[in-house]
């Protein structure tokens, strides 16, 4: 501590970084003149300057690798997880129309157990039916090999379109 | 100046993906933020991976950094956080506003706990080192960001979470501390 309290303030003030020029002016006639405070000046300089002069620590080799490896990780995107689990639901439903003829009864007799979305479901279902005629002129029929072969293959074929959504990166990188 | 757009340059290059912007932060940033984390839980295994995980998620989250504020200030906030979360986690004490005296805290001493290959590693205790460790983690983080990192007490503010007339005012007796250990 010095005797000179107003002095020590610019002191702090000075390595503050906040000093104005007419302060530091006469700061330093200060400091030229009482030796209490010149000492409490250079101490507090030269502390600085130590803290300065600190050396900096390096992690260990190989931590810029383990970061990149890190980051590079594989991260489902959250749309690619929803069309999985619609996909699949799908796949699952078309196969259980095609292949139990019972399930198309009770998928019936479920919508049309309910008055209020008869409407709705027959526009949906007029529809449907008209894109299956033309997509597949034997949808009407019963089962038989060519449809259970399609029905496979259109199965293993959606698993595989998922199946790649999720082996896609989020980092792609541009070496 | 020039090099802060030189560094804007970088960080777009970094959310493109381009690898090369990655290692370029990272050898910037690397040894600032391992020796700020390190003098704050002086543990060198704990330490760095609390780097880690801080150049992890700021490059995971580079997206929603906000280019017209400083990428060193944003870093800076997410070491400090983790640091926090780490000494939370592993009941470690850390002292934050309060005023008690810094011989009350415990400071992980990593010469006692980690084997002989890691001494090799750390930094030789300088007689500056030494009296650092006599302050209180958050006094030791000020002084570091104020006097090495030559942050403004409006950016220590960002990073810390604390008013900045708190952070003078612990800078102020911190430094006349640090004065009377190494003259002392």
């Amino acid at each position: 501590m010095t005797k000179h309290k107003e002095f020590e303030e610019l002191i702090q003030k000075c390595l503050d970084r906040e000093i104005t020029v007419d302060e530091n002016i006469s700061l330093q006639l200060h400091l030229s003149q009482c030796p209490d405070c010149s000492l409490f000046y250079n101490e507090l300089v030269s502390a600085e300057k130590e803290i300065i002069d600190m050396v900096e620590v390096v992690p260990n080799h190989g931590f810029n690798e383990a970061v990149l490896a890190r980051i590079k990780t594989k991260k489902v995107p959250a749309w690619a997880k929803i069309a999985t689990v619609l996909g699949s639901a799908w796949v699952v439903s078309f196969l259980a129309f095609i292949l139990i003829p019972a399930s198309r009864d009770l998928f019936t007799r479920i919508l049309f157990s309910s008055p209020s979305i008869v409407k709705a479901v027959a526009k949906i279902y007029f529809v449907g039916s008209t894109l299956a005629r033309i997509v597949t002129p034997f949808a009407k029929s019963q089962l038989n090999p060519t449809l259970l072969v399609v029905s496979i293959l259109l199965s293993v074929g959606m698993f595989i379109f998922f199946g790649k959504l999720f082996s896609k990166k989020e980092t792609v990188w541009n070496t | 100046m020039r090099e802060l757009e030189h560094e804007k340059d970088i960080i777009a290059s970094a959310v493109e993906g381009d690898e090369h912007a990655y290692l370029s932060l990272l050898n910037s940033y690397k040894p600032r933020i391992f020796s700020y984390v390190l003098r704050t839980i002086r543990n060198y295994h704990d330490a760095e991976e609390i780097t880690l995980d801080t150049f992890v998620r700021c490059f995971k989250s580079l997206k929603s950094f906000d280019r017209s504020k400083t990428f060193s200030t944003w870093i800076y906030t997410i070491a400090h956080n983790l640091t926090i979360d780490f000494l939370r986690k592993s009941r470690k004490h850390y002292e934050h506003l309060d005023d008690r005296p810094a011989d009350e805290m415990e400071i992980a001493d990593t010469k006692t706990k980690e084997p002989a290959t890691d001494y090799d590693k750390q930094v030789k205790l300088s007689k500056i080192e030494q009296a650092m460790l006599q302050l209180a983690p958050i006094d030791r983080e000020i002084v570091i960001l104020f006097h090495k990192e030559e942050k403004t007490y409006q950016e220590i503010s960002t990073i810390l979470k604390i008013p900045e007339t708190t952070i003078k005012t612990r800078l102020h007796r911190a430094r006349l501390k640090l004065k009377e250990l190494c003259t002392g």
